[in-house]
């Protein structure tokens, strides 16, 4: 029980932290999709099962909060989740050498895709955010991508470290 | 042995987006819009608290950056403070001018709405000029449609959806966001309307119709429920549309909205 307010708590916090509290540091829209990053670290991490409840959590809260439709977030989570869980798999096995890389790619990409579709889409203006290439051209917009990168990693590290010690090291004896 | 056509994750993953895809297809509004309210007024604190602080840190890193700009700024206000005190005789005669003025635009001072002062809580982290929410709701009489507006009668946006103790305020840069206006200057009419959630243009205005950069450009007062004289904007530039029927104006808008913090709901005009 207490795991599970701590979990609601943390998994609110996100919500807050992407609806309240981070549109005013961001000027001109180009807000870092943290709810985002978290949520697809943590299907590489933990496995598309183990996190798809947190999807539908978070999913739900970003639609009571963002006055969209309700359902929009949680179909885009869980897809975009499946998607990333199902490469990162192919990626981690056959790129050895650049997974963290390729990792961190595959969650900004879909990140700022998922960001800058879904405002689109939740405007009814498909594709209108590219329309204004200059909101592409400024600082604000180097930040965003400057502070996915940072969230990405500081997500990535942080909930590997977090599995480490929630898991039983496995010791194995040397046999003669 | 034989591969499986649906693995576990995918059969979940079809469940949930087709569950989920449904009910964004149907919309059961009514049957949502209790959910949203408990949703809201539960986490409404906790937003205040976190847009206020980020509110903060934003001044304070805004004022960090200008550091360098304070001397040259210095500089120019003292020269600024001599000329305004030279231009202060004047004041009295502007006074009254602005009274005729005033009397001839019928522009509404802020003595002659009901206002409703509302902290705003969050805002729309996919467009900073889509929309905002505000701490009040229809417990303070805040209905859909009602203007908004900032300092001196500047009108930001309408309510949007309305919950018990928070509302939507939909911004005059949203894109949807259409109020009827005109220039007060030459008493040309249009539409002002959003712009990729980021600016205001004047639009619909008959090419015979004149409008200059510079001019002042204010509610016509004939959309529902938005008085006149409410102030849009400065026009910036002068443009035909694109198929050559109307002419349509830029606006220069008279506030940040990214940087507000307090906003006045229209209740009613007295």
């Amino acid at each position: 029980m207490k795991k599970f307010v701590s979990l609601i708590g943390i998994l609110g916090g996100l919500v807050l932290l992407q609806e309240s509290f981070l549109p005013p540091l961001f000027a001109g829209g180009h807000v870092p999709n943290i709810a985002f990053l978290a949520m697809a670290t943590s299907v590489i991490v933990f496995g598309f099962s183990a996190v798809l409840p947190w999807l539908v959590m978070v999913g739900l809260g970003m639609d009571i909060m963002s006055y969209g439709r309700i359902g929009m977030h949680v179909v885009l989570l869980v897809s975009a989740a499946y998607l990333i869980s199902l490469f990162s798999k192919k990626f981690s096995i056959g790129y050895r050498g650049l997974g963290n890389v390729t990792l961190a790619g595959m969650a900004i990409g879909g990140a700022l895709l998922n960001h800058y579709f879904v405002s689109d889409l939740l405007n009814g203006q498909p594709l209108a955010t590219f329309r204004s290439s200059e909101s592409w051209m400024t600082s604000s917009a180097f930040l965003e991508l400057v502070a996915q990168v940072g969230l990405f990693f500081l997500f990535y590290f942080g909930f590997r470290r977090l599995r480490r010690l929630y898991t039983a090291p496995e010791y194995s004896v040397a046999t003669p | 042995m034989k591969p499986r056509l649906f693995g576990i994750n995918l059969s979940k993953m079809v469940l949930i987006v087709a569950a989920f895809g449904l009910l964004v297809f149907l919309n059961p509004y009514k049957l949502f819009s209790p959910v949203r309210s408990v949703g809201l007024y539960i986490i409404y604190p906790f937003q205040k608290l976190a847009y206020a602080g980020s509110l903060k840190i934003a001044r304070a890193r805004e004022f960090l950056g200008s550091i360098g700009r304070l001397k040259q700024e210095n500089t120019r206000l003292t020269e600024e403070n001599q000329r305004i005190s030279a231009e202060n005789a004047a004041l009295a005669d502007a006074a009254r001018e602005n009274d005729f003025l005033r009397e001839q635009l019928r522009l509404l001072p802020r003595e002659q709405f009901s206002l409703e002062a509302a902290y705003i809580i969050s805002r729309d982290p996919y467009g900073a000029g889509n929309w905002i929410e505000i701490s009040k709701g229809d417990d303070y009489g805040i209905t859909t449609g009602m203007p908004v507006i900032v300092s001196e009668s500047v009108l930001v946006g309408r309510v949007g959806e309305v919950h018990s103790h928070s509302a939507q305020i939909i911004l005059i840069t949203n894109s949807e966001s259409l109020v009827n206006a005109l220039d007060a200057e030459t008493g040309a009419r249009g539409v002002v309307h959003g712009e990729y959630n980021m600016g205001i243009a004047l639009d619909l205005v008959l090419p015979s119709d004149t409008l200059n950069p510079g001019e002042r450009v204010i509610t016509s007062g004939t959309s529902e429920g938005v008085p006149r004289g409410l102030y849009l904007g400065k026009i910036d530039s002068v443009t035909m549309s694109s198929d050559g029927l109307f002419r349509r104006a830029k606006l220069e808008a008279p506030v940040r909205l990214n940087m507000l913090q307090t906003v006045f709901v229209i209740t009613q005009s007295r």
